[in-house]
């Protein structure tokens, strides 16, 4: 049922009524019901509303908001309480109505006054506002709070009226900003490198068909960011990730990442949101791309390196210095090998794995894993020297000494059965090399006797 | 020419708040009752009439199963899901099955999809922002939980549609909160957000560096809030008032009602004072026609006592997070508090307790993630803001692969715009045709994760399996629209789809889907899933078995012969067990065993034949 857009001695019910905060229930004497619609009351519920929200069937509603008004219990938006003695607390005290917009003419000073709620209560009796609203996460480079510089609605105005206000866009550091203080904060070093490194426009004479066409698209893209664009697609074509940084050295994480966020800062195809790019969508996506993968080609959180590959680092340490490199990756490979045999032999195990690794690294022989592997044994790493039979043993999977290291890694690592599948399967090839065969019978009876067994 | 207005809106499960950046500003608009967050709640009168957010909720309980609350726990959800199921259970109001495994809620014999009823409150909220601004405003930046996955983030853009709104992009929550918080200043630093809203609560990991937000890690429980805290309250009222008076308060819904109304307000007040006065006159009448009247305090240490269990379990959740994301306590440099209930000093305490630091909490930490939302949209329309939010998405995508597997192209957290290619090869000998079903989520079975579209490649070279290869290309927007690509590289012949919405299929249907379709599957060529360490071991077996007879037959004259076939023997049984236990690690190490096996084999059959 529809609640009358009027009701007797009350008048238009889009009206927001609000409770009488002289009034006093508990003398008044009323019941339950009487009390639960009286409570909704808020001065913000018009109240057709409210009688729709009571949940009552709305004649009955309607008689309950008629006797309330009756005993004063309620008032108009125009009607100020009677000026009899305040009741104490249990009253919710009452609510400015008034929208918020209309409050504060525009040339009154503070420059925005969301609401004008008073500092003491807000509707929900929530704490009082205090401001300002954002406190810094870090103490700010740019202007203190309370400089010159600052807002003056930050302050708290006269009369204890919170001004809810939160930074401005441009009180907020900018990157430029933050750019100039990094470059004026030591160490110097590193400043430098936060600067994205300058794109030259490409010279006119070497721009590609494509490129020409590009530069006379009709799209929403300046000319001189067309420009760079252009030349910063060329950069990242390159793939190399120093030069897609625009960093000398790959070591300097924090240098990578602030060349990372600027680039990006300058290439997201957010820069351009909404606006006709034409070929320079797909050109963006791309440079974004590129810029991401090759950070992420260096910071390593997200992309793990698998184990082996640890070796090569140290190795390069101990490498002599380019100049000194044999010519071909093999030969390279070839002479790291034969270092790491000689430091086997002369007792330098550690060093010689290193060496191993590098070596192989470049070259995964199955001779030079087969080798490594013996020297893992040596050194007492058994999970090594399976990992490097494993994958002679894929490389030579028929060759009875293949099978021999890798029984015994597996012996060493303690996975006997699998030791003795190994030797028990290599046996039953038929070879011409009896004495192999032997050997090979041999590992298969001590491991047998092994304890354990 | 002035850029166009664009509001931020953090819509939540208990409240809802609007926010806009005016000349430079970022300003929270409050609503006409002055309130800056209007509870995320709709209902049906009586009279037909709707009811959106303040008036809806003073009324919930007198009109429970006709008011819908915390209807995003319901958002992009299937109808099997848990979350659906919990709420069946928990909700007053009637949820029922849609159409297309989704879920509906019934008020007064109307049925509402969800997003529907979460268009209401977008609606509200633009109407707010409307009044205030004086003008139309069709454009927003909607905040949605970390966690939420494309479907219930599609649901979220879709609510806006029916709102008459323009999402212009959907944000995390704890990435605008930490935006309106640091934004913009020079910092490089992880930091935690610790979101407690009205029923939810979410933990979530940043790495912020100078402009980028990034959330690493994200956890929460969606059924722990300001609610249960409230709950503890009431509970604790009718518990003594039953004492006193011998009446079961909670059985006369008006009661009900008010005491819920009183437990909200005492438990806010009590965070900026000690004690306080909670009275209501009238309560309820004695069966002799007298009134009865509730009147006590409540103090702020009781209030802890009576909720200390919820705050632990929030910390526990912190806890657990950090370990999970493999992050020490020490690593996080700040701790942002966001929702309503960290005003609670005991919250803000257990907080500050649990990462040994003060946590930076603005004056409202309930209008922050608006506020962030808003930034964010002013920094897409502003040409000159120098401000840039790096999202990722939230969950890993990818294809099915043979078997029903689940193959990941590109992996949670990937920074957008992104793109992603693999190859794939056919599965049967002659295969024409490949099905690509895009699916998304973290499980490596196919089904356990969110279907996103479908399509088929045709036209393939009569082959054998495994010749015929299919690249396959995943694009992901800065706007988070994705787009899948599959080519067949001998012919070019390409099929695309654009993700637009979640089909909404059941675990059961996707099942279903698999064996129908499981030969016109494709296969992956390199990766580490069973499913291909199963494929790898069943070819090796194969020939293994084909070999047998021929090998025992030379070999087992000897004694070593005859070992070698017992060993053999018990490869081949290790690998048959490892695939039917699905035992990855152990089949990739029978796989081994086995190749090594066959390599014998081989060996023996062509040397003997050599011989
Ligand atoms: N001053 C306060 N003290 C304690 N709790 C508060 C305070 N103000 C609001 N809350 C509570 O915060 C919750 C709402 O938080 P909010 O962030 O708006 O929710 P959501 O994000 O879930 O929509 C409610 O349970 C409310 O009671
Ligand atoms: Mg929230």
């Amino acid at each position: 049922m529809t609640v009358p857009s009027d009701l007797p001695e009350i008048g238009s019910t889009a009206q927001r009524l609000r409770q009488n905060p002289r009034f006093d229930p508990i003398q008044a004497g009323i019941g339950p019901e009487d009390y639960f619609v009286w409570s909704r009351f808020d001065g913000a519920t018009t109240l057709k509303d409210l009688i729709v929200m009571t949940g009552l069937p709305t004649p009955r509603a309607v008689d309950i908001v008629r006797r309330l008004r009756t005993a004063g219990a309620i008032l108009l938006p125009h009607e100020q309480p009677a000026a009899a003695a305040p009741r104490p607390s249990a009253a919710p005290p009452s609510r400015p109505v008034t929208p918020p917009r209309t409050v504060t003419p525009a040339s009154v000073t503070p420059p925005r006054t969301v609401t004008p709620s008073t500092a003491i209560t807000t509707p929900r009796g929530q704490i009082p506002h205090i401001p300002p609203v954002i406190p810094p996460v870090i103490p700010p480079a740019s202007p203190p709070r309370g400089a010159p510089g600052a807002p003056a609605s930050r302050r708290t105005p006269p009369g204890g009226v919170a001004v809810q206000r939160a930074p401005t866009l441009d009180e907020m550091p900018t990157a430029r900003v933050a750019a100039k203080d990094l470059a004026a904060s030591p160490p110097v070093g590193e400043a430098r490198a936060t600067v994205p490194p300058p794109l030259p426009p490409i010279p006119d004479a070497s721009l590609s068909a494509d490129e020409r066409a590009a530069l006379d698209e009709d799209v929403d893209v300046a000319a001189a960011d067309r420009q760079r664009i252009l030349a910063m697609h060329r950069r990242v074509q390159s793939g190399d990730v120093a030069q897609i940084l625009g960093l000398p050295d790959l070591a300097d994480k924090k240098a990578a990442k602030r060349a990372y966020f600027a680039l990006s800062k300058e290439f997201h195809p957010d820069r351009y949101y909404g606006k006709r790019l034409g070929s320079y969508a797909a050109r963006l996506s791309r440079i974004f791309q590129a810029v991401a993968a090759a950070y992420a080609s260096l910071s390593g959180e997200r992309t793990p390196r698998p184990s082996t590959g640890a070796g090569a680092g140290a190795a390069a340490g101990g490498a002599p210095a380019a100049s000194a490199q044999p010519a071909s990756p093999a030969d390279h490979a070839a002479d790291l090998f034969d270092r790491a045999c000689h430091a086997e032999v002369s007792g330098d195990l550690e060093g010689a794995l290193r060496l191993f690794a590098a070596a192989l690294q470049i070259e995964a022989t199955a001779r030079y894993l087969r080798r490594a592997a013996r020297c893992a044994m040596t050194a007492r790493e058994p999970g090594l020297a399976v990992e490097y039979a494993r994958k002679a043993a894929v490389l030579e999977p028929q060759d009875p000494s293949t099978a021999r290291v890798l029984a015994a890694a597996f012996k060493a690592a303690g996975k006997l059965d699998q030791a003795e599948e190994v030797l028990v399967m290599a046996a039953m090839i038929p070879t011409e090399n009896d004495q192999l065969m032997r050997e090979l019978q041999q590992d298969l009876v001590e491991l047998r006797r092994a304890p354990g067994r | 020419m002035a850029s166009e207005k664009v509001i931020g809106i953090d819509l939540g499960t208990t409240n809802s708040c609007v926010a806009i950046v005016e000349d430079g500003t970022p300003v929270v608009i409050p609503n006409r009752g002055g309130y800056k967050t209007t509870p995320s709640m709709v209902a049906i009168a009586e009279n037909g009439k709707r009811l959106v957010g303040h008036i809806a909720k003073r009324q919930a309980i007198t009109n429970a199963e006709n008011t819908v609350f915390a209807a995003k726990r319901l958002i992009g959800r299937k109808w099997g899901s848990a979350a659906v199921r919990t709420s069946i259970e928990t909700m007053p109001y009637r949820i029922v099955e849609g159409p297309h495994d989704d879920v509906r809620i019934v008020l007064r014999d109307q049925v509402f999809s969800i997003p529907e009823v979460s268009a209401y409150i977008l609606q509200e909220m633009k109407m707010i922002a409307e009044e205030y601004l004086g003008e139309e405003v069709q454009k927003a930046v909607v905040t949605v939980p970390a966690y939420f996955n494309d479907g219930q983030r599609q649901a979220t853009k879709d609510a806006g549609r029916v709102a008459g709104l323009d999402v212009i992009r959907i944000i995390n929550e704890p990435t605008a909160g930490a935006l309106a918080y640091g934004f913009g200043r020079n910092i490089e630093r992880k930091v935690a957000v610790y979101d407690l809203g009205g029923g939810t609560f979410d933990i979530s990991i940043l790495e912020i560096g100078n402009g980028v937000f990034e959330v690493i890690s994200t956890a929460g429980d969606t059924f722990l809030g300001g609610e249960d805290f409230d709950r503890r309250i009431i509970d604790w009222l009718v518990f003594n008032f039953q004492r006193d008076h011998k009446i079961d308060l909670r059985k006369d819904k008006m009661a009900l009602q008010r005491l819920k109304d009183v437990a909200e307000k005492a438990k806010c007040e009590l965070s900026s004072v000690r004690e306080t006065e909670i009275n209501l006159p009238f309560i309820i009448s004695t069966g002799r026609n007298e009134a009865l009247h509730l009147q006590t305090t409540l103090t702020r240490d009781k209030l802890e006592e009576l909720t200390a269990d919820l705050i632990d379990r929030t910390v526990e959740i912190c806890a657990k997070t950090l370990e999970e994301a493999e992050i020490g306590k020490g690593d996080i440099e700040d701790v942002i508090l966001v929702g309503g209930m960290t005003r609670m000093p005991r919250v803000q305490q257990a907080v500050a307790e649990f990462f040994g630091l003060e946590p930076c909490k603005g004056v409202h930490p309930d209008e922050v993630v608006a506020l962030g939302a808003a930034i964010q949209g002013a920094a897409l329309v502003d040409e000159k803001s120098d401000i840039l939010l790096l999202d990722v998405t939230p969950h890993s995508l990818g294809i099915m692969i043979v078997g029903g597997y689940f193959h990941k192209l590109i992996e949670q957290n990937t920074t957008v715009p992104t793109s992603k290619s693999h190859v794939f090869t056919t599965v049967k000998d002659n295969q024409t045709s490949v099905k690509i079903l895009v699916l998304q989520g973290e499980s490596e079975r196919a089904e356990e994760n969110e279907l996103l579209g479908e399509f088929v490649l045709t036209g393939l070279r009569r082959a054998p399996r495994g010749e015929v290869e299919i690249e396959v290309t995943f694009h992901i927007s800065a706007d988070g629209i994705v787009s899948v690509k599959a080519r067949d590289l001998e012919t070019g012949t390409e099929q695309s789809i654009t993700v637009t919405a979640t089909s909404g299929l059941t675990e059961d249907e996707i099942r279903k889907m698999i064996d129908a379709n499981k030969d016109y599957m494709v296969e992956v060529r390199s990766g580490q899933e069973f499913e291909k360490a199963r494929h790898a071991a069943e070819r090796v077996l194969d020939e293994i078995e084909q070999l047998f007879p021929k090998v025992s037959e030379i070999i087992s004259g000897s004694d070593f012969g005859q070992d070698a076939v017992k060993k053999a023997r018990s490869v081949v049984e290790r690998a048959r067990g490892a695939i039917a236990q699905r035992d990855l690690p152990g089949l990739v190490e029978a796989t081994e065993a086995l190749s090594r096996t066959l390599n014998m084999f081989r060996g023996v059959v062509s040397k003997t034949r050599g011989a």
